[in-house]
């Protein structure tokens, strides 16, 4: 299973509940499921994706998860997962806040724009680099629409006073000790609003 | 090549006076024919029943062939063996609804009092009727609970019914393409319908069975909702500007367009299987239909069917029943924590993908019903 997948499942009591935003074609829930029988439930807005995950017995709900957030009460999940999906979604704040009042804590996984490579290629080559969770996209093509770094997120949470209580650093699997920023393909946190 | 699956409609008749069924109105009817058929085996533990629930102008024969004919049933796409609805592992019950005119009790049956046709001394019925009417038939098929009800447009208002007035009957739940309540705009069309029919001369107050029945009204009726079940897209690929039969146009009032002559063929079909009566009281429980009526709002109204899974099913191109009033059910049931799952499908269909968009439905009900079928197990 992959290394950020298994981070996230060791995260995660037993029994939870748990909804995973932008759940694509459910394989995490699934896995967690699997491991950690919990409840879960997805929100998706690509239907083919969303029918991939009903194939996996994942309940889901297809449509926007800014639209439907909101609408959520407080408290309604213990976890809310945000994977690899944060630097896509176009109000990062809102869906933030929203996570953090409706579960208790917010696991967000989101690949690192501080990575020395993309620095390096815009230093080198002045141009967007392609996105770094693998997938060649174009600067026009691209989903990340809000890209960000280890750094940007950190400081992010300082200001808004949210509890940072575990952090990962990871590149390519494997667990980066020093200078996240700069060495760190993806970032994985476990947040929460409560003391 | 796939197997020809005969089958043939069935009759169950309860309700002799004086145990007639209370209606909703607060008139009694009885007795009272239902007309279903049955596809499959019922399992030893009766755990396997699926109740099929069908629309406006349905009936009990959902899928397979009756003898001698050419046409299957109006879900066959997805009612059979290796299907959807898959008959080789459930047993899949459809029954036609009361009020209508295709077996079950109606306005053209005969008024045991007067041994003639009920016509307007039919009582008028809702959707909550026709699923009491569906109860006495499950009890008497001896299915304590239902696998799992299905239905669209009208038949998924027969679904939400179900999960509201006997939930402690119904383990899942699909209802597609439909809503908790019938809006303004959908009472509109159907009162556009209703007053064609009644505007017939041949109508005659609904007292027409033994004189030629109100065909021109009826044609008209099935003309204005045969438009709400398209899309402006699928119209245009299918119709566009072309003529029917001519390079020019008439300058005068035939027939020029294509889209003219198709409506004209919806219209005058359907008055050859169809009961004007049964049209005015079918459309008339349709705009009864308000599920939250009683319980002061539609989370309320769910507020005991906790249990069950539902998969709600909208599309895109649906204006009759937009996705918005799929997803009004769905934030109800989410409010009350049941386990729902939404898929708003892309069609350009509009509200008539729920019979033609087979595939992606069989790939999503198919999985959604082995789950619950499998948690059972």
């Amino acid at each position: 299973m992959r290394r950020d997948y298994e981070i996230i499942r060791d995260l995660i009591a037993e029994n939870s509940k748990v909804l995973d935003l932008g759940c694509g074609n459910g394989e995490l829930l699934a896995y967690l499921k699997q491991e950690k029988n919990i409840k879960g439930k997805g929100i998706e807005i690509n239907g083919k994706r969303v029918s991939e995950s009903i194939a996996r017995g994942i309940t889901v709900y297809q449509g926007d998860m800014e639209e439907v957030l909101p609408e959520y009460p407080d408290k309604a999940y213990d976890y809310i997962i945000i994977s690899q999906t944060l630097q896509e979604i176009r109000n990062p704040e809102l869906v933030l806040t929203h996570s953090l009042r409706v579960a208790s804590f917010v696991i967000v996984s989101f690949p690192n724009f501080g990575y020395w490579k993309v620095r390096f290629y815009i230093l080198c080559r002045g141009r967007i680099p392609p996105s770094i969770g693998g997938f060649n996209y174009t600067w026009y093509e691209t989903p990340d629409v809000h890209p960000l770094s280890i750094k940007d997120f950190e400081e992010y949470c300082k200001i808004k006073g949210i509890r940072i209580v575990r952090a990962y650093y990871l590149a390519k699997d494997k667990e980066v000790k020093v200078s996240p920023n700069f060495f760190a393909t993806l970032g994985i946190y476990m947040i929460t609003h409560s003391q | 090549m796939e197997e020809i699956y005969y089958v043939e409609t069935q009759y169950y008749t309860f309700a002799h006076p004086p145990n007639e069924l209370e209606l909703e109105s607060g008139e009694k009817l009885g007795p009272i024919t239902l007309a279903y058929e049955t596809y499959g085996e019922l399992n030893k533990d009766k755990s396997n029943a699926v109740l099929i629930l069908h629309a406006l102008s349905g009936d009990a024969h959902v899928a397979g062939y009756h003898k001698g004919d050419r046409k299957p049933g109006w879900w066959d796409n997805m009612v059979g063996p290796g299907k959807a609805f898959d008959t080789n592992k459930y047993f899949v019950i459809c029954s036609n609804v009361i009020g209508g005119c295709k077996g079950s009790t109606g306005p053209s049956s005969i008024n045991p009092a007067t041994g003639k046709p009920y016509g307007l001394d039919f009582p008028v019925i809702t959707i909550k009727d026709m699923v009491n009417a569906q109860r006495h038939l499950i009890d008497y098929l001896g299915i304590e609970k239902l696998l799992c009800v299905a239905g669209g447009s009208m038949g998924g208002m027969q679904v939400l019914q179900w999960t509201v007035s006997y939930p402690e009957r119904v383990r899942s739940a699909i209802p597609i393409a439909t809503a908790s309540r019938n809006k303004a705009m959908q009472i509109a069309f159907n009162e556009v319908g209703r007053q064609a029919i009644m505007s017939d001369p041949n109508w005659n107050r609904g007292d027409y069975y033994d004189k030629t029945p109100p065909n021109t009204g009826l044609a008209i009726a099935r003309m204005v909702g045969h438009i709400t079940y398209l899309s402006e897209e699928s119209m245009e690929q299918k119709f566009g500007r072309r003529l029917r039969q001519k390079e020019k146009y008439g300058y005068d009032f035939s027939i020029d367009f294509e889209v003219e002559s198709y409506l004209h063929y919806q219209g005058l079909s359907f008055t050859q299987r169809f009961d004007a009566n049964s049209y005015l009281y079918i459309t008339k429980a349709i705009d009864y239909f308000d599920l939250a009526n009683g319980y002061g709002s539609l989370f309320e109204a769910f507020s005991n069917s906790t249990h069950i899974k539902f998969l709600v099913i909208s599309f895109s191109s649906d204006w009759l029943y937009p996705p918005s009033q799929s997803k009004e059910i769905v934030r109800a049931l989410e409010a009350n924590g049941i386990d729902v799952t939404y898929r708003e499908i892309e069609s350009s269909y509009g509200h008539d993908a729920f019979l033609l968009e087979a595939e992606e439905q069989t790939r999503i009900i198919s999985s959604f019903l082995k789950y619950v079928y499998e948690e059972i197990k």
